[in-house]
């Protein structure tokens, strides 16, 4: 009965207004090029505040899952990927446009990502709950050893050096420890400064390290952002929807392992589009055909790269650790709201949770009539729009978002000052997302810690306390399952996308 | 060999960088010891050691010619390096004079600032009728829906009062 109430929820006009809202302003963000998902979450999310947190969380799951399929129309269109997560889509989308078959991919992109969504929110409803019931037997310890979990997927997150992204990690952390310390009211690393006494809000250093570093790059050239180079016939629904029943098993193949690479922290879609696309080529009978415009190619990746969606908010929601980088942003806008992430969610309030999922289902769905849409008609607008314009707006919504979250122009400095530090330190090898992981899980392995720390010393067995205990042990072998396993899968996924652009070549 | 003599020169950042991070750890454990509390400083000044571990690690790399792939920082000295500081400029200076601005007369400045940060196109009489009208429109929408509909309390300035 809780269940039919949670689905009524879902679908007030409030709730399909946001989720209409949502899909259409992430494919539109998601669709320019140097826009990624994460940005588009980061932007958008201060609008949510106000909100109940359910409805904040179908708005913010929206614009998310939209931005990740908005990505495969450059990525066909113009050979250039509108988010990371569409890489593998130019493969095969732009020799599909190239032959004349440019919006037939877009329709074959939009449905692909439609079918990855409900495999990856299905997944969402099935395992959520019974992993939440093994989380609430945790204890302080557990909750330590789980924030070094969340901070041992840097290995995961990180795309050029190992050692500078755990140097990251440690800045975020430190980041963290800003301001009035948690547990002794301590005054932390402030050095006589009133503006950080408040210490660095998340969320608006999160804006501030996602969004200012891209804006400084957007100034940089004079390089249109983009250019039309095909012509669109039309949307070529029924051709699609045929080629889609095809390639079903390919289809149902691919999501799954966006899910399963969505769970897995840290791995986001441009890793889940990769390994889709390779196990679709390896089993294809027509692999020849793939890298010259095979429509299995595209459905692959937009499957897989939506898949993740769902996927990913699974360690978001069950343990509070993010799975994909929008997630981490999103994290902490429900931080933002006084929602305590974790296995309690599912018990305490659950009809958050359940209102969300079927509110997941809601966006994916409407993606199908809205991405159709956009694709054929709103495409030509969106990209029409000068840097001019397109730069100070988007520079002017990281104003007044972060001046919202807690009404403090203290927070809109710190963000474009992290802004310009992120840009210095991605110009030398470091990466936003790192520090940002530090950041969010600061305070919770801080608290663990000392926690811990206070027990195991109080009892005289803090080996025992950090190491003796099952759970424990059990998410020690995830630490290094997470650290050597992302590597592995970096690894097959890179070696094939290698093959694949020589075969281009 | 030249290449690796190459590649050492050109990955010339590491080491600086790894001083950078070394030198911020120091200031953390030098900062921790004004706590009154263990609890206070255990954490922050075990994450202050192992960053500067980690940077040791990363000069050590260094040392041994072991070059981490793409993070060349040479490849974008070409584009405008005065665009990019403007930018941070207006966007802080936004930040700033809001309290004396007000939120919508500072946000409108800085949106009007960037777009000529961004321009790279020539001013034609269209351009200069629209973008203007395009970007009071963008400012002032978004104004209302913070301060009208969401009800934030944006900063009203003490130098302009506006009469809505």
């Amino acid at each position: 009965m809780a269940a039919f109430e949670n689905l009524v929820a879902a679908f007030s006009p409030l709730n399909l207004l946001l989720a209409l809202g949502g899909v259409i302003a992430g494919t539109v963000i998601g669709s320019l090029p140097g826009l990624t998902a994460t940005m588009a979450v980061a932007v958008l999310v201060p609008i949510t505040f106000s909100m109940e947190p359910a409805s904040a969380l179908i708005l913010m799951g929206a614009i998310y899952t939209g931005a990740i399929y908005g990505g495969a129309y450059s990525a066909i269109l113009l050979n250039t990927p509108g988010t990371p997560s569409a890489i593998a889509t130019t493969f095969d989308g732009y020799p599909m446009a190239k032959n004349g078959d440019g919006d037939l991919a877009v329709t074959l992109a939009c449905i692909a990502s439609v079918v990855g969504g409900l495999v990856g929110a299905t997944f969402l409803l099935i395992l959520a709950p019974p992993l939440a019931s093994v989380a609430l037997a945790f204890g302080p310890v557990e909750y330590f050893w789980l924030a070094i979990f969340g901070l041992s997927l840097i290995a995961a997150l990180s795309e050029g050096n190992l050692v500078k992204a755990l140097m990251g990690g440690c800045l975020g952390l430190l980041l963290s420890a800003i301001g009035v310390a948690e547990v002794s009211a301590d005054i932390r690393l402030t050095f006589g400064s009133q503006v950080l006494v408040g210490g660095i809000e998340t969320v608006s250093a999160l804006i501030g390290l996602y969004c200012v570093p891209v804006l400084i790059d957007l100034v940089a050239t004079p390089d249109k952002h983009l250019k039309v180079t095909t012509e669109t016939k039309g949307i070529r629904l029924p051709e699609a929807l045929a080629i889609s029943w095809r390639g079903k098993f390919n289809l149902i193949r691919s999501s799954v392992i966006g899910t399963l690479v969505g769970i897995l922290p840290g791995a986001g879609g441009s890793i889940a589009g990769l390994v889709a696309y390779s196990e679709a080529r390896r089993t294809a009978k027509n692999q020849d055909e793939f890298g010259k415009g095979a429509p299995d190619g595209v459905q692959a990746t937009e499957s897989a790269n939506n898949a993740t969606v769902g996927g990913g908010f699974i360690p978001t929601l069950v343990l509070g650790i993010p799975g994909t980088p929008p997630d981490a942003v999103i994290l902490g806008a429900l931080l933002v709201q006084g929602v305590k992430v974790g296995p309690n969610l599912f018990t305490s309030e659950s009809s958050i949770v359940y209102t969300f999922i079927y509110g997941l289902f809601l966006a994916t769905i409407l993606m199908l009539p809205t991405g159709l849409i956009i694709g054929r008609y709103a495409y030509r607008s969106i990209i029409a729009i000068p840097k001019a314009i397109l730069v100070p707006t988007v520079a002017f919504m990281t104003l007044i978002g972060t001046y919202a979250i807690r009404n403090s122009v203290s927070d809109v400095v710190i963000m474009v000052i992290l802004g310009a530090i992120g840009w210095v330190l991605g110009r030398f090898g470091f990466s936003a997302s790192p520090i940002v992981l530090g950041l969010i899980l600061g305070s919770i392995a801080e608290q663990g810690f000392v926690q811990a720390w206070t027990i195991g010393a109080a009892t005289e067995n803090l080996t025992g306390m950090f190491f003796g205990r099952p759970i424990s042990l059990a998410i020690i072998a995830m630490i290094v399952i997470s650290l050597l396993g992302p590597s592995i899968v970096k690894l097959f996924a890179g070696r094939n996308a290698n093959a694949d652009g020589e075969e281009k070549q | 060999m030249t290449t690796k003599s190459v590649a050492k020169r050109r990955d010339i950042s590491s080491p600086v960088m790894a001083a950078l991070f070394i030198a911020i750890g120091a200031i953390v454990i030098w900062d921790t010891t004004t706590y009154t509390d263990a609890d206070s400083y255990v954490f922050p000044r075990t994450i202050a050691i192992v960053m500067i571990g980690l940077s040791v690690l990363l000069t050590i790399q260094w040392f041994l010619g072991w070059k981490p792939s793409a993070d060349d920082p040479g490849a974008t000295v070409d584009k405008s390096i005065p665009r990019r500081v403007l930018l941070v400029i207006a966007m802080i200076g936004a930040a700033l004079a809001m309290p004396y601005l007000g939120f919508l007369i500072a946000g409108l400045i800085a949106f009007a600032a960037i777009m000529l940060i961004a321009m790279y196109d020539p001013w034609t009489p269209y351009r200069l009728a629209v973008y203007p009208i395009a970007g009071a429109i963008i400012v002032i929408g978004f104004y209302m829906l913070f301060s009208h509909v969401l009800q934030v309390p944006l900063p009203e300035g003490t130098m302009v009062t506006l009469p809505f």
